[in-house]
């Protein structure tokens, strides 16, 4: 087992040769064409720590210095358009608040920025969640209190309603395992609707760590027909259709574990394809790559490679991360110089 | 007269509050704030109960010190930890991933879950960093290794 994963990548470009047999006994040759990039520009913000992604045509970066918390005298988010250029940025903090930490952010095609987040009061320590929407004046404009609904992630929709990934916590702010971690929230309406108690799922135990054992093998995003959420640690795959509210969890195969081996990056399209940026150094030199999720005719899905991403980390790779969907194109870095770029996928 | 005084004294006093903390100008205001329910809250604190976990001059009691630590800086200290409420269980979430050259080492610190010391060796992988994330009934500390992409140039 040892030496299949430690030959990760390994199998990985041999299977999209087509020289043996693709990952995980399956086989799976390369599913797609990563065109060369037809635009680029420069991002100070890459430069940055933080984290960042790319969502309905701005990057979005938050949790700078290494710190969720925000202040109530500086912007604790930003959005940059494609040229780079910052176009906002915003301050999160609430009145009567101690502290305030900012988890998620997301941006939807309204021109709506949402945070998702707690806080905490001066006076007697009352803890709160909630999730909010940032208005033109770049302050909070409207809050829903989730409470004691702690919203990990956030995704927004077009028409202002916001969904989240997340969990339900008790009165020693312990979380609830078979609480529903998927809500939908209206800042008209509050609560809209809420699914998926992952302690019935197989794997249940890969989903006690809300964001997994690092950021990123959880992952969650939206486009306009479905909410996606990845969790690397469960290896399933969970996606609601936005029309319908049905909900529906797919077995993906089983990726190698951390820190070895890491998901850096997780687009969705508009079109509902998923891909992944990977990274892996279990062997010298480190790899790197962007993969597609394929589904098979079981109703399980592999992550393949994409044809000409693989190499060496920082070298010989084409990606160094994968910053998320661009309509169906792929926006990523190729190198940590600040440089974005944006690719055609083409499956085949 | 006695107005015109009382009136000075509430007008500098106001002025005072408002210009010795800067960061009040910023301070969001006019927001609408609902409930899960949809119903309207006068604050996002409304109904809620007081929580130990968002005192951190009580929490320390919870926390037994964690010795051997060292790499991990005074404000992250087990015993004067900052109160993270993002995150699962009672304990903060995993954080950001930091640090380069990190070597993970074994440690004794936490009675009912294991923990991790961290060390830096510059002759050992750049990208190797270091993510605190937090176990057991008391929130011990554990030093993760994670991949850091920044601090390693191009």
């Amino acid at each position: 087992m040892k030496v299949v994963i430690s030959s990760f990548f390994t199998l990985l470009v041999a299977a999209a040769l087509g020289l043996e047999p693709g990952l995980f006994g399956q086989s799976s040759p390369a599913s797609a064409h990563l065109g060369d990039p037809y635009r680029q520009a420069q991002f100070s913000a890459l430069l940055q720590d933080g984290f960042q992604r790319w969502d309905n045509g701005y990057l979005i970066t938050h949790a700078w210095n290494g710190t969720l918390e925000t202040s109530p005298g500086k912007p604790a988010v930003a959005l940059y358009d494609k040229d780079g250029q910052l176009v906002r940025e915003a301050v999160v903090w609430l009145d009567g608040a101690r502290s305030v930490s900012v988890g998620d952010v997301a941006f939807n095609r309204s021109a709506s920025l949402m945070v998702a987040g707690g806080l905490v009061t001066n006076q007697q320590g009352v803890i709160a969640n909630f999730v909010a929407e940032i208005g033109d004046d770049n302050r909070v404009h409207r809050v829903i209190r989730t409470s004691p609904f702690l919203p990990v992630y956030v995704c927004a929709l077009p028409d202002k309603t916001i969904w989240t990934y997340g969990v339900d916590r008790d009165d020693h702010l312990n979380g609830i395992q078979n609480s529903l971690r998927l809500r939908h929230y209206s800042f008209e309406k509050g609560q809209l609707g809420a699914m998926l108690d992952t302690s019935s799922l197989a794997s249940g135990e890969g989903w006690l760590l809300s964001r997994g054992r690092y950021p990123g093998e959880i992952n969650f995003r939206c486009n306009s027909k479905t909410v996606a959420l990845y969790n690397a640690a469960s290896s399933q795959l969970v996606e609601v259709d936005i029309q319908t509210s049905a909900l529906k969890v797919t077995r993906v195969a089983a990726l190698p574990s951390p820190p070895d081996f890491q998901i850096t990056g997780f687009a969705l399209t508009e079109s509902g394809a998923l891909f992944a940026s990977f990274y892996d150094r279990s062997k010298k030199p480190a790899m790197s790559g962007l993969f597609k999720l394929s589904r098979d005719s079981a109703g399980g899905a592999t992550w393949v490679p994409v044809e000409g991403t693989i190499g060496s980390y920082l070298h010989t790779s084409s990606i160094e991360r994968l910053l998320g969907a661009d309509g169906e194109d792929l926006v990523h870095t190729r190198l940590k110089d600040g440089k974005m770029f944006w690719s055609k996928q083409n499956s085949q | 007269m006695t107005m015109k005084i009382v009136s000075l004294i509430v007008m500098t006093l106001f002025a005072g509050l408002v210009f010795s903390s800067p960061d009040s100008l910023y301070a969001a205001s006019n927001n609408t704030i609902i409930s899960q329910s949809g119903q309207a809250l006068s604050s996002v604190f409304e109904g809620l109960q007081p929580s130990v976990f968002a005192r951190p001059d009580q929490l320390w009691q919870y926390r037994p010190a964690i010795t051997n630590w060292k790499g991990i800086t005074s404000n992250r200290l087990p015993g004067v930890l900052r109160v993270s409420i993002i995150g699962g269980g009672s304990c903060p979430g995993t954080e950001v991933c930091s640090g380069n050259f990190t070597v993970i080492e074994p440690s004794n610190g936490c009675l009912d879950c294991i923990v991790h010391n961290f060390a830096i060796d510059p002759s050992g992988d750049c990208f190797a960093g270091e993510q605190n994330s937090y176990c057991g009934e008391n929130c011990c500390v554990d030093a993760q290794d994670c991949f850091n992409r920044f601090g390693c140039g191009r």
